[in-house]
């Protein structure tokens, strides 16, 4: 069978339209990575603790300050 | 340049474009790159049958790369009307919506299937795009995964520009212009 395009005269994408398509494509992957990367680590009991640690002894009030403030910690630490 | 691993890759809804687009320059691993997985709709599925695709889908289909999800009534309605819109929106005065029902039943599937994990739709058609935009749909195309590919070291420019000829060659009406545009701006 003769092999065809659905609908040949359908106005396509443009130039100006690639740009947006591959930044979009790309924020997707990271943003994908990004979950892959936040779940395993999360997941981890030891970590999970020491948020948790972080939390009840009132020095932080959200997971995500406690994640933020070790990493500036960090950081200042070893800079 | 960055490596994109197995576990990097996304769920998509596509339009029958890209993935003729792919049939056509025989890159459908430039796909599998990518994406874990790609839903399309019964509709999408007979369209490609109709132009001589059931072959290449079908194998996708064993594979498990490409499911095919059935809407529902209300969905299907819901479709008909977002074909409506792509249709008024093309220049030709003569279109005829029913033969924007394929994208318009991806277009609702992503809007109605967030269980599907789907983090973007493919689509190439101007007018679908531009409705898709309007409803806050995250789009790409193929052009835009050949560049992402570009980008990764995976394309050179010459490459890029060999595969969307041989689409354009086929039938898709890739501009020259956009060709160009996407092989010096991306390709290694």
């Amino acid at each position: 069978m003769t092999k065809q395009v659905p609908e040949p005269n359908a106005e396509l994408l443009s130039p100006e339209d690639v740009h947006e398509d591959v930044m979009a494509l790309t924020a997707a992957l990271e943003r994908r990575s990004a979950e892959r990367q936040a779940y395993r680590i999360l997941s981890r009991p030891d970590i999970r603790e020491m948020i948790k640690q972080a939390i009840s002894t009132g020095v932080c009030a959200t997971e995500e300050e406690a994640i933020a403030r070790a990493l500036k910690t960090l950081i200042t630490a070893i800079g | 340049m960055p490596e994109t691993t197995e576990v990097d890759k996304i769920n998509v809804i596509s339009n029958t474009g890209p993935m003729v687009s792919a049939f056509q320059c025989g890159r459908i691993d430039l796909l599998k790159r990518y994406f874990s997985l790609i839903y399309i709709t019964p509709s999408e599925r007979e369209e490609l049958n109709v132009h001589g695709w059931i072959d290449e889908v079908n194998q996708l289909i064993a594979e498990g790369f490409v499911v095919v999800e059935a809407l529902t009534d209300s969905e299907k309605t819901q479709a008909e009307a977002v074909a409506k819109r792509i249709a008024q929106l093309q220049k030709s005065a003569n279109s005829d919506w029913h033969d924007d029902l394929a994208e318009a039943e991806a277009i609702v599937l992503m809007q109605q299937r967030k269980n599907l994990d789907v983090a973007m739709i493919l689509l190439d058609e101007k007018a679908a795009r531009q409705v898709a935009r309007q409803l806050g749909l995250n789009l790409t195309g193929f052009p835009g995964v050949l560049g992402r590919a570009g980008l990764d070291g995976v394309l050179t420019k010459n490459e890029i520009r060999q595969l969307l000829k041989m689409c354009q060659q086929q039938g898709t009406f890739y501009s020259d212009r956009l060709i160009e545009t996407l092989a010096e701006n991306y390709g290694k």
